[in-house]
């Protein structure tokens, strides 16, 4: 809710540019390069604007009384619109070591409620299971927007072979990769509590014992890929469907290197077993009468700009996921997107939630695993 | 050339193979690229393809074959080898690196395989990556991510220039494998910290440091002096300004370059390719935008200080960081075709996740770039 005794100020990352049409002004927000056109009649409302740099709504309207509505109205809409800001939060902002995620958020946050939200991540707790080349960069990004729990689950240690990509540096060869990233987020994100778990993750059962002990958790994230990522998802998706966590699968693994999402919210969005559902629709048409041809043992290749790319999608994922809600929501949720190497290119499959979901058919009457 | 028969075919990782019995057609699927390839081929050479395996030779493939089969047999096996899709099971082991650098690259090697066809070009294009001297001009958020990537990917010989020092807020967007304290009361130096986490991925590695800033007095021939690709990161005063002068140069003396993002309103830039007289030089992307924005003039800001007022997520860095990385490598594995050689870039859009693309030509009137 606005207030409209706060001092507000035209936020430093957005231009406003006049247009060839008559009394249409762009607000250009930079750094998501979105675009906002007002029409504003009276050039007196656009000086105002253009000046603003720590006036109150209240004060605005006290000076100029004859276009007092107007300037109550254009006002609360550009604070809404995230073009101006309390000056206040944009003090708190500058003090602040993440005054450029903030900044950022600012973007989609209107100032009265970015503060709040910020602590939102404080509060959050993540479970990322799985931290090699993708994971490892993936629980620094995360450490790094504040969380305030940290999960971390591997059972490896680091290898010659890993060293291709993720965070790992060759005098971390031959250590738990789990211990080396809290060791190194001890120091560097001090505020960060870390838990560890190094189990091979064979069984459904550990996930629910382990969830068990951690308590309430904000997002689990799957980043592991042994066997693969499909057998590591059907483990862990079901205790995150019973206690409605929302996770996400992260790509970066075998055959799919850049892989990105999907996001999923218990009961709300797609689940992994709908998109699952989708997916072979999909694939029938491709391959349905077609023969694999079986291949076990294989070393497939890997390359450490394409791990970064799905790192980058999956963190985007994560801030809107533990910020969901009025100003932000997964993109990712009922998608899958794949980058193509080749072209630069993002391509993105829709998926519905399924009518013979064994999850989602039946959503409003038990939460428990069907199986 | 005919195989010889104590040949052994292998059909490599990271391929997939889908058999149509009834049409005798096998669909080679390129699993990094996505790529496919169709073969028709008699029924039973297709039964041969999983013996395929680098277990058996061609001699033991074909002991029980009439004559004109086993012609067809090396006719058939021949055609594999020409599309990459047969390998020496032991190809990694042949290439010209030491055991550590192939040992820790080997997963990239594989996918450079699916890319390039033969573990031939394969060492040919990681020979260039190795050889290759590489400036980097700003280790900001983006440009010390690429850096580490560049690392990752097996690119051993640089130049760094950057005059400042980590702060308390770098832990925000920047990639930091070591762990370092980063108050104020003991300040490190980027290029010092980043040679430091190089020496830890690459005992091979060879660093020039240089802690200054790029100005209009900088000797770029000392500088840039053995220098076979230049990237630029560079922001103070502004990027434009950086670019250009390197460009000039670079351009005058045969240097490949890249302009990163990653700057105010660029987040999720993906960078411009600057080929010497191949691709537009960043006189011709000036002149371009000169044009494009000429009617484009923000009014002047309400607030002076703007430095802090900027945004940026981890996210958005990494983005940029590896899609440079991979205009990087497609530049030395050679591999881009168009995307490499056109000129343009993309910018990637946190609200709905695409990517705008645009592009640019050489200008026919540019003084610095056309004869």
């Amino acid at each position: 809710m606005i207030d409209k005794t706060e001092n507000l100020r035209l936020r430093p990352s957005v231009s406003i540019v006049s247009t060839a049409t008559e009394n249409v002004w762009e607000f250009f927000l930079s750094n998501t390069r979105q675009v906002r056109h007002l029409r504003i009649r009276d050039q007196r409302l656009i000086h105002l604007v253009t000046q603003l740099n720590g006036t109150s709504i209240a004060d605005l309207v006290k000076e100029h009384p004859d276009i007092g509505s107007e300037i109550a109205h254009l006002f609360t809409a550009l604070v809404e619109w995230c073009i101006v800001e309390y000056q206040s939060v944009s003090k708190t902002i500058f003090d602040s070591t993440h005054y450029r995620t903030l900044n950022f958020l600012s973007d989609f946050i209107p100032s009265y409620a970015l503060l709040s939200e910020q602590r939102r991540f404080r509060n959050s707790k993540v479970i990322l299971i799985g931290c090699g080349g993708v994971g490892s960069l993936l629980a620094d990004g995360i450490a790094a927007i504040g969380v305030g729990e940290l999960t971390l689950w591997d059972p490896d240690d680091v290898k010659n072979n890993n060293l291709n990509r993720g965070l790992f540096t060759r005098q971390d060869v031959g250590k738990s990769k789990v211990r080396v990233l809290a060791d190194r987020f001890e120091k560097l994100y001090p505020d960060l509590k870390v838990t560890t778990v190094t189990e091979l993750l064979e069984q459904e059962t550990q996930i629910s014992r382990h969830f068990g002990q951690l308590g309430s958790t904000d997002l689990v994230i799957n980043a592991a890929d042994y066997p693969n990522v499909d057998v590591t998802s059907k483990l862990i998706f079901p205790t995150c469907m019973n206690l409605k966590i929302p996770h996400i699968v992260a790509g970066g693994y075998n055959l799919h290197l850049s892989l990105i999402g999907p996001t999923i919210i218990p009961f709300e969005t797609p689940c992994y077993k709908c998109i699952e559902m989708g997916l072979e629709q999909l694939q029938n048409e491709d391959f349905s009468h077609l023969r694999k041809l079986v291949r076990p043992k294989r070393n497939i290749g890997n390359l450490a700009p394409l791990a970064g790319i799905s790192v980058s999608f999956t963190l985007n994922e994560t801030i809107r996921t533990l910020l969901r809600g009025s100003f932000l929501y997964p993109f990712m949720s009922g998608k899958r997107g794949e980058f193509n190497y080749l072209s630069n290119q993002v391509n993105y499959t829709t998926f519905e939630r399924q009518a013979n979901c064994s999850w989602c058919s039946n959503t409003h009457k038990h939460p428990v695993n069907p199986s | 050339m005919k195989l010889q028969d104590d040949y052994k075919p292998y059909l490599r990782d990271g391929v997939d193979a889908y058999v149509d019995d009834q049409r005798l057609i096998v669909t080679f699927v390129f699993l990094s690229t996505r790529q496919r390839l169709q073969v028709k081929a008699e029924q039973w050479l297709i039964q041969l393809l999983p013996f395929f395996d680098g277990v058996h030779s061609i001699a033991e493939l074909s002991h029980e074959l009439p004559e004109i089969k086993r012609e067809k047999l090396h006719l058939f096996l021949g055609y594999l080898q020409s599309k990459g899709l047969l390998v020496d099971s032991e190809w990694l082991r042949q290439l010209v690196f030491d055991d550590e650098y192939t040992s820790s690259l080997q997963r990239q090697l594989n996918f450079m395989l699916d890319i390039l066809g033969s573990p031939k070009c394969v060492s040919k294009a990681q020979n260039k990556i190795q050889c290759a001297q590489v400036a980097i001009f700003g280790l900001g958020a983006v440009g010390s991510a690429l850096f580490l990537e560049l690392l990752q990917m097996g690119f051993q010989n640089f130049v760094l220039v950057d005059g400042k020092n980590l702060r308390p807020d770098s832990s925000d967007r920047h990639t930091l494998p070591l762990a370092i304290d980063l108050s104020l009361e003991t300040p490190t130096s980027k290029v010092d910290y980043y040679e430091k986490c190089a020496r830890t991925l690459n005992k091979n590695v060879r660093i020039r440091k240089e802690k200054i800033k790029l100005t209009t007095g900088t000797e770029l021939d000392t500088l840039l002096n053995k220098v076979t690709f230049v990237i630029n990161f560079a922001d103070e005063p502004y990027i434009g300004y950086t670019s250009l002068r390197l460009s000039r140069y670079c351009v005058e003396n045969d240097i490949p370059m890249i302009v990163g993002g990653g700057f105010d309103a660029h987040l999720a830039s993906m960078g411009e390719l600057i080929i010497p007289k191949l691709t537009p030089c960043s006189d011709c992307y000036n002149s371009y935008f000169q044009e494009t924005l000429k009617n484009w003039k923000p009014i002047k800001h309400a607030v002076r200080d703007r430095s802090k007022g900027i945004g940026g997520l981890k996210s958005m860095s990494q983005f940029s960081a590896s899609s440079v990385a991979l205009k990087v490598f497609r530049y030395f594995v050679n591999t881009g075709g168009q995307a490499t050689e056109n000129g343009g870039r993309g910018e990637f859009k946190f609200r709905d996740y695409s990517i705008d693309h645009f592009s640019v030509r050489r200008n026919p009137n540019c003084a610095v770039c056309c004869d």
